[in-house]
């Protein structure tokens, strides 16, 4: 593999998972031009610490690690940010520009606020494993968790996410 | 929000837009090529620690993408760039590989390209003390991380894998070590040489032991099917003779096997495929003697493949796993013996001992047939009807 192979490689992991990723910062943080930003910064984040001659033995956890931390960078800037300000805002748009009519804009908007009732703990386990599709083994790697106490906070996750849910 | 599914239906809809992922895409390679050597040109340097004197930002420019690294890709282990080749451009490669598979291909990949360097470095009396222990080192890092993943795959119960990946292995590290010694012998360099000959010959008798052990499960876990092939059970009815034969009539790990068995047959006739058309497009730079000893390994991979699909037909899938990956590590065994003849215009006899194990091989695998189902036949005795 010479390095036009390795920039195509790279460039492929972007093509699968720069979705994934995008999702998840969006979730976390409600604005789509930041959640978009963060999404790329992790990209370029993770290429530089290849390039400086690391080595990564599990590039989707180490992307969503990557991505976690600098959300958590976006945290501490803005301290907390209120849902129902960010909902008045421009940037809470789930559906992008030239998305056309695939997804109900009211619906999403809905499904969203539920998931931002969670605690950011349970939110962030359930994002990854339901609606990003990762492992438990994955997500243990990125939360830097065992693998059972991820299996017991997406357990407890899902009955609080289930209870919102009766409750609405 | 009525159900659980429909709210994460939902949130699964949430992506980019085509032209916020071509945006970020195109941001993504700007950065790439930012810090593409080509920004920056390298003035000779003298050799030593050229790179620990460098700030690391510079580095970094200098080594992503573009011509360095590329350059680095050529380096042999001495050179200033072989740094970079082995910490840079191969942790990206392995770290691109996201499965057992591919991360096992790399890393013996890599583990062979250290072998590859030794012969370069033999033929260009470039071999020292300093040279052989960076091979060494990097050589057993490598193939201990084939070895791990091959143990973890057995462990997994993956032995279908386990065993391909370990014969693969096991080949290129046999065929090396053939190469270096015909090197050693020819350039009168047995010094440093033969520290690497052991090395390797220590490596390939380990992962040979794991292609082994994988070989005797997977046939061990198709053993039931010789005798539910060979013998239909008879009389289930009562008071007529009984017999009992126990067959795990597990269908999923069977079609798993026949199919494993059938890829193995793939691969194997694609890699004859492939030394037939190197031969004809080498033919110029191959000498007469190399071209025949290639053509017979290939001749005999062919016999085996026929042997093979008799397993097949018998439903006898471990054994038929086991010939088709002969054939395979045959028809490798011949491409790596012309490749070494072409680059280093040698003649590789190569040890014989593929040869051998396979007539041992094919010879027991017949005699193993034979006796599971004499025993089986010799333990159907009729037995007295049950009392009605």
């Amino acid at each position: 593999m010479d390095n036009g192979d390795i920039n195509q490689q790279f460039l492929k992991a972007y093509e699968k998972l720069a979705d994934g990723i995008f999702r998840y910062c969006y979730l976390r943080i409600s604005d789509r031009e930041k959640a978009r930003d963060i999404m790329q910064e992790t990209f370029i984040k993770t290429w530089k610490y290849l390039a400086e001659g690391h080595a990564i033995n599990n590039l989707k956890a180490f992307l969503y690690r990557t991505a976690s931390n600098l959300i958590i960078d976006e945290y501490r800037k803005n301290k907390t940010v209120s849902l129902d300000l960010m909902r008045e805002k421009d940037g809470f748009d789930p559906v992008g520009d030239d998305a056309g009519d695939i997804i109900d804009l009211a619906e999403a908007q809905n499904a969203i606020r539920l998931i931002n009732k969670l605690e950011p703990g349970y939110r962030e386990i359930i994002i990854m494993r339901y609606i990003n599709d990762l492992s438990v083994k994955d997500i243990a790697q990125i939360l830097g968790e065992s693998e059972n106490n991820v299996s017991v906070k997406i357990h407890r996750g899902l009955e609080k996410l289930k209870s919102l849910m009766n409750g609405e | 929000m009525a159900k659980f599914e429909d709210l994460i239906k939902i949130l699964k809809q949430i992506k980019l837009t085509d032209s916020e992922k071509n945006h970020s895409r195109g941001g993504l390679l700007k950065f790439m090529a930012d810090h593409s050597v080509r920004t920056h040109k390298l003035s000779p340097v003298p050799r030593g620690r050229f790179f620990r004197l460098m700030p690391a930002s510079l580095i970094i420019a200098l080594l992503v993408g573009g011509g360095v690294s590329f350059a680095a890709e050529q380096s042999l282990p001495g050179d200033i760039l072989f740094p970079v080749k082995v910490s840079l451009n191969e942790n990206i490669k392995t770290a691109l590989a996201l499965n057992a598979e591919s991360k096992a291909k790399i890393q013996s990949a890599l583990a062979q390209k250290r072998l590859e360097e030794a012969e370069k470095l033999a033929v260009q009396g470039r071999l020292n003390e300093a040279t052989k222990t960076e091979i060494e080192l990097n050589f057993a890092n490598r193939a201990n991380k084939v070895k791990k993943i091959v143990t973890d795959l057995e462990a997994k119960g993956n032995i279908d894998l386990a065993a391909k990946i370990s014969s693969n292995f096991e080949t290129a590290l046999k065929a090396h070590q053939s190469i270096l010694i015909s090197l050693g012998n020819q350039k009168n360099i047995d010094e440093w040489i033969h520290p690497i000959v052991v090395t390797v010959k220590n490596h390939s008798d380990n992962i040979a032991q794991s292609r082994i052990k994988a070989e005797s499960a997977l046939r061990a876990s198709t053993e039931t099917n010789i005798v539910s092939n060979a013998m239909p059970v008879i009389g289930e009815g009562r008071g007529s003779a009984q017999v009992e034969i126990k067959v795990k009539n597990d269908e999923k790990a069977s079609n798993q096997f026949r199919r494993a068995a059938e890829n193995v047959r793939v691969t194997a006739r694609r890699k004859i495929q492939e030394v037939r058309t190197f031969i004809e497009r080498q033919k110029k730079r191959l000498s007469a003697e190399a071209v025949t000893k290639a053509e017979a390994r290939l001749k005999i991979a062919e016999n085996i493949i026929v042997e093979g699909n008799t397993r097949l037909e018998a439903k006898v899938w471990g054994e038929a796993f086991v010939l088709f990956q002969q054939a395979h590590r045959l028809a490798q065994e011949a491409k790596l013996l012309l490749e070494a003849a072409k680059n280093f215009n040698i003649e590789v006899e190569g040890d014989g001992q593929v040869e051998v194990e396979i007539n041992q091989e094919i010879k027991a695998s017949r005699q193993y047939i034979e006796t599971q189902l004499r025993s089986k036949i010799e333990s159907i005795k009729p037995i007295n009807p049950m009392p009605k």
